[in-house]
């Protein structure tokens, strides 16, 4: 019962939001018309949005197959990258709104002066943001069954409907302010987590009870850099990843990003601090012979923790965080995918078409997609499986090289960046299916991308002096 | 005891918030 009382309460937030935070226009929709001012809200729907389900999830369970080195690196890097995209949030605002630009693919294209480069990388967010969605419906329809008792189909058509109505109604305004409202609820799920963990181990005693193979840096299960280059491929996503990167630029001005930059590294830093640590912390925690069936299915050890440690109504409440972090991450993503479609996309081969009727089809495409996305998770199509674990490292690949060299270097041209995404794009996809090596492909998607994006534009730059376009402060 | 390596990290990444925060806050240029 209290189940269901809550996941009322939590719609009728939902809901009530989102019709308060309306908008009329393109700009409000996509961006919210760059105002919003609280760099709070800025801040931790940057850490929901970037934080799905499977971080929450998979990240708390993994640590029971790989051990210390996943524990260490995933935060290490969690932390790293975090940081490292809030220093440089004030210059891609600036940039943004020098451009104004709407969308990331946007923002490169008129960075390098190429709209071809700017269809490339919307063709590429789509289909790779597309497969994504549809392993995060997955997990969340699976959620739903856990906190209502209802089948898998059921628990999809909730969520479905759920995320549907909030992205109709408010657009970017809307996924912000209940991202913030879903962040603070990841928080206080992983702190619950982790503090009960410690409890049951006796605090610090907990230490004592974990074996030292768990807690060797030379891995558990699973060798060390196996877990290094996947804390590594998934947390670059903080830096480049464009369904980050619009809350960016809804800031209503550079101080706010700044700002923001407190409350971003923080609240990555303690989730990621909680969530990383459980998987080892339950060694001291359980027997072995309790933890013995998660090491083949590590995704069902937060709920068997919650309901095992917490008192009854608290481990709803951690269901609940597990939901919003799924939530809070698909609602971002649809809204980039469907800009991608109409924004980049369609009005590269329509240009007259109104704002108006971007807005309309931008509304009606992400009800579409979050359909199709769920009717693909219902019954999923075995080919996207292995692409799942890289789609948004291959995202996160093609922006990061041209995003970051387009902020400090001069000297990259249009066809620079498009070699850029092309050699990103094919060489980790390639990579990943044929390597078998455990060197991660997002390494390799870096390096590619890197010398492409370097070669060409020295190729291809004027002669004589370097290429257009300038470096941003 | 707190393993070595969860000591380091969790020194690591003190130190990584506050560079960040005194950077973020001595940015008086915006």
């Amino acid at each position: 019962m209290i189940n269901q009382v809550l996941l009322v309460a939590y719609v009728l937030a939902i809901i009530v939001l989102s019709l308060r935070l309306r908008q009329g226009t393109l700009s409000g929709f996509v961006i919210s018309d760059r105002n919003i001012m609280y760099p709070a809200v800025i801040g931790i729907a940057f850490t929901a949005a970037y934080f799905s389900a499977a971080s929450f999830l998979g990240g708390g369970g993994y640590g029971l197959v790989c051990g210390f080195p996943w524990t260490i690196w995933a935060v290490f890097l969690h932390v790293f990258f975090a940081c490292m995209a809030w220093l440089i949030a004030p210059r891609i605002w600036s940039m943004a709104k020098e451009y104004d630009a709407r969308t990331v693919p946007q923002l490169l294209e008129r960075r390098y002066k190429s709209p071809g480069g700017k269809v490339v990388l919307a063709v590429i967010m789509l289909i790779m943001y597309a497969i994504y969605l549809v392993a995060i419906y997955k997990g969340c329809a699976e959620l739903f069954q856990g906190l209502l008792g209802v089948t898998y189909v059921q628990g999809l058509i909730i969520a479905v409907s759920i995320v549907a109505v909030y992205y109709v109604i408010g657009g970017l305004p809307a996924i912000l302010w209940i991202s913030f409202i879903q962040g603070i609820l990841m928080l206080v799920g992983a702190v619950l987590l982790y503090g009960s963990l410690l409890q049951r181990g006796g605090g610090m005693q907990i230490w004592e009870h974990i074996p030292a193979a768990v807690t060797s840096m030379s891995g558990y299960m699973m060798p060390w850099e196996k877990s290094l280059g996947m804390a590594f491929s998934i947390s670059l996503g903080l830096v480049a990843l464009p369904d980050l990167l619009i809350m960016i630029f809804s800031a209503r001005d550079r101080r706010v990003v700044r700002f923001a930059g407190i409350y971003g590294p923080i609240s990555i830093a303690v989730y990621a601090f909680c969530i990383f640590s459980i998987g080892v912390l339950a060694y001291g925690a359980f027997t072995a012979e309790e933890l013995a069936p998660f090491e083949k299915s590590p995704d069902s050890f937060i709920p068997f923790v919650a309901t095992t440690l917490l008192p009854p109504g608290f481990d709803a409440l951690i269901l609940l965080a597990a939901i919003s972090a799924a939530m809070s991450t698909i609602s971002a993503i649809v809204l980039v995918t469907t800009t991608s479609l109409t924004s980049d996309i369609l009005r590269f081969f329509r240009p007259a078409i109104s704002d108006d009727r971007v807005l309309l089809l931008t509304r009606g495409l992400g009800v579409v997609l979050i359909g199709v996305s769920a009717l693909l998770a219902n019954d999923m199509p075995q080919g996207i499986v292995p692409l799942v674990s890289v789609s948004m490292g291959v995202i996160a690949c093609c922006v990061f090289v041209p995003l970051i060299f387009g902020l400090y270097w001069n000297g990259g041209t249009g066809q620079g960046f498009v070699a850029s995404l092309l050699a990103s794009f094919i060489s980790v996809v390639l990579w990943h299916f044929y390597s078998g090596s455990v060197i991660h492909p997002v390494f390799i998607g870096l390096i590619c991308g890197t010398v492409a994006y370097v070669g060409v534009s020295l190729f291809t730059a004027a002669p004589g002096k370097e290429a257009k376009g300038t470096g941003h402060k | 005891m707190v393993p070595t390596p969860y000591l380091a990290l969790i020194v690591s990444v003190i130190a990584m918030l506050a560079i960040t925060f005194l950077i973020t806050l001595r940015r008086f240029d915006d």
